[in-house]
């Protein structure tokens, strides 16, 4: 790893993508109405012409430093900028109303950065035995895997399960759209020969998460009055202070990569998790919610730690852990790498370079949000609606355009951002169809190498892997029915 | 105890539990939704000759996975109108127990919403996809640009005339930036 680390640090290009990539997280993360997730799918055509490795280095710096500073806005405006800072607001917010703004930001970055280091340290020890056991699977395990993890994205999205099946199922009818990859039969392709290919991810995730995410934000109605400018107070807290919330610090980190790792659990279950769990070990919990530096402490440094946990699914399952992850995969696909266990086996030093990625991308967050970005986030939230959104919604076209100068690209992601649009206005989770259109190739391929194999289903069943992940998928989408059906029969016979 | 609304929030993210806002209403135009793509889907992959539907001997064929997923996609649909019309009929004022009432109102969290000008956006893009193959990318970015930054500066209640001045600026320099610094052949 050590020749990986000096190669990134001396080239120029890449330390220069990096930087560009951490300014443009913390810009994108900390206005209200644009998630990482969007900042990502914007960000994606631009890795085009570059190398894996810089591609690398550019996104990671966007998502490590758009999940910091969704925070900002939470301190300052009482609005999350990503769905990870929900719970900062509640304590970081009447800091800066008590005009310690400052104090807030410090403890959020600090934490962030602890957190993301924690993060970092638990990927770069997990990631390689996880990667070895899964070598062992087999196209039955695979499978699995995959049910599995398209079962956690509809079970923990927002709407409901049954509607995230339904956006799941589309995802995966999208996977399979284009010429079948061992007969060379066209499947849904109405006899478009742009069909014919396949329907690229990337309009797809710059569609979803771009354009829709922005229709979402401009349905909403506008604030009556500007922000106004919030007093920040002194930046830096004692030493004291900073070292008492050390130990919440590194359990709140804990929770946050194991959350992390699991697929779809995502930085909202890990901040509220961390969070409960310090409100519980406090002799005061009566004073969350009032200003406590541990309420912003804990939620940042899960939400940062999470980083490093959502890149181990990826990396070693080729599963995304969240959305971020499946645009992260969007960029693999793009540059001809499948991400998943073989890539520790067949491309060591590119798994070397996402570790020395998301390092180089904590470290600048830490340097340029310190040294000049929290003084001058009061302007960044001051840029108006009308010119960021329509900035945004250009961006999201121009980018499609760009991967591959093609106008039918324009047209998938003007259309899948109107329909992402409507299945957010129905509450079907629209991140489901996105693993679904990842996961669909992958699914298909074990899922026929399997019944080619062992000629029928019972193979699934036989073998213990494949057997416990499917039973617990299982669980996870028929469990919410059969507790509805208790609780109404328990409200019958009350 | 009482929930915080981020933790309100946060619930309604991770469980399905909690009541929402127009609950079976979504779900019957969702379930209807559903189906209807089964359907259209289902007639082109069964009306489709050639190789598709061939006995491909030990391996399962590309029909396999079209057809469990159509199967999937109806039955999920066919139990989404179930739902909805059961939460609609059995408890008109109760949405999984709790007040209709209590259920509708706004979280302290939520902005209210406005659809129809997400809608008029959508449909100034589709305007733009149409634009772009009779004028090229570059004015009908411009023309998007100006009637996007206008429609938000409407809304926000700022003077129209320096907005499209405004999105006019945004495209130019989005468009620049990919034809001059990343060589993009736009036309």
């Amino acid at each position: 790893m050590l020749d990986v680390l000096f190669a990134l640090l001396f080239d120029p290009l890449a330390m220069g993508l990096c930087l560009a990539g951490v300014v443009a997280g913390l810009l994108f993360g900390a206005v209200p109405g644009v998630s990482s997730t969007m900042a990502l799918a914007v960000m994606l055509p631009l890795t085009y012409g570059m190398t894996p490795e810089h591609a690398m280095m550019l996104m990671l710096g966007v998502f490590f430093s758009s999940v910091y500073a969704g925070s900002v806005s939470a301190i300052l405006l009482n609005i999350p900028g990503t769905p990870g800072a929900m719970m900062t607001l509640l304590d970081g917010h009447p800091m800066a109303q008590q005009g310690r703004a400052g104090h807030a930001m410090s403890y959020a970055l600090i934490a962030s950065i602890v957190g993301g280091l924690f993060g970092w340290v638990f990927l770069t020890l997990t990631a390689p035995l996880i990667a070895q056991y899964a070598l062992k699977f087999g196209s039955p395990e695979y499978a699995a895997v995959v049910f599995f993890g398209l079962a956690l994205v509809a079970y923990a999205s927002s709407g409901d399960t049954l509607r995230g099946v339904v956006a799941g199922v589309l995802g995966l009818m999208l996977g399979v759209v284009g010429r079948d990859a061992v007969t060379d039969v066209p499947r849904f392709t109405f006899g478009i020969p742009n069909l014919e290919s396949g329907i690229d991810i990337i309009p797809l995730a710059i569609g979803l998460f771009g354009v829709s995410e922005a229709l979402a934000a401009i349905e909403k109605t506008p604030p009556k009055e500007m922000p106004r400018m919030v007093r920040l107070g002194s930046l830096m807290p004692s030493w004291r202070a900073l070292l008492s919330e050390a130990p919440a610090a590194l359990r709140s980190s804990s929770v946050g990569a194991f959350v992390g790792a699991i697929p779809a659990a995502g930085s909202a279950v890990a901040v509220a998790v961390a969070y409960s769990i310090e409100k519980r070990l406090s002799r005061s919990p009566e004073k969350f919610g009032t200003g406590l530096p541990r309420g912003v402490v804990a939620p940042e440094a899960a939400n940062n730690a999470c980083v490093g946990g959502a890149l181990i699914p990826m990396m070693t399952l080729g599963i995304p852990g969240d959305s971020i992850t499946a645009v992260l995969i969007g960029v693999l696909l793009l540059h001809g790498l499948r991400p998943g266990p073989g890539l520790f086996e067949s491309q060591p030093d590119f798994v070397s370079t996402i570790y020395i990625a998301l390092l180089f991308s904590i470290i600048l967050t830490a340097v340029i949000a310190g040294t000049i970005g929290i003084r001058l986030y009061n302007r960044v939230l001051m840029l108006p609606r009308r010119i960021l959104f329509t900035g945004v919604i250009l961006l999201c076209l121009l980018g499609a355009f760009a991967v591959r100068n093609s106008f039918f690209d324009v047209w998938v992601s003007i259309l899948s951002g109107g329909f992402g649009y409507v299945l957010v206005r129905l509450g079907v989770p629209i991140l489901p169809l996105a693993f679904g259109l990842v996961l669909g190739p992958v699914l298909e391929e074990n899922l026929r190498r399997t019944l080619m194999i062992h000629k029928d289903w019972s193979a699934f069943f036989e073998r213990p892997i494949s057997l416990t992940l499917i039973m617990i998928a299982l669980a996870v989408l028929f469990g919410p029915f059969f507790r509805s059906l208790i609780r109404r029969v328990g409200l019958r016979r009350r | 105890m009482s929930q915080t609304p981020a933790s309100k929030v946060l619930a309604s993210r991770v469980s399905d539990t909690l009541p929402e806002r127009h609950g079976p209403l979504r779900d019957l135009v969702t379930g209807a939704l559903s189906v209807l793509i089964a359907i259209v889907l289902g007639a082109s992959h069964f009306n489709q000759g050639g190789r598709l539907h061939e006995d491909y001997g030990a391996e399962p064929g590309p029909a396999l996975l079209p057809e469990l997923l159509l199967a999937i996609l109806g039955t999920a649909g066919i139990v989404l109108i179930i739902r909805g019309v059961l939460s609609k009929i059995s408890r008109p004022g109760q949405i999984n127990g709790i007040d209709a009432s209590e259920s509708d109102a706004p979280n302290d969290f939520e902005q209210q919403s406005e659809p129809a000008w997400a809608f008029l956006v959508l449909a100034s893009t589709i305007a733009f996809g149409l634009l772009q193959t009779a004028f090229g990318f570059g004015i009908a970015a411009a023309i998007l640009g100006a009637i996007l930054c206008a429609t938000l500066a409407y809304r926000e209640g700022r003077p129209i005339l320096r907005a499209l001045a405004e999105g006019i600026v945004v495209a130019a320099v989005l468009y620049g930036a990919f034809r001059l610094v990343l060589s993009v052949p736009l036309t």
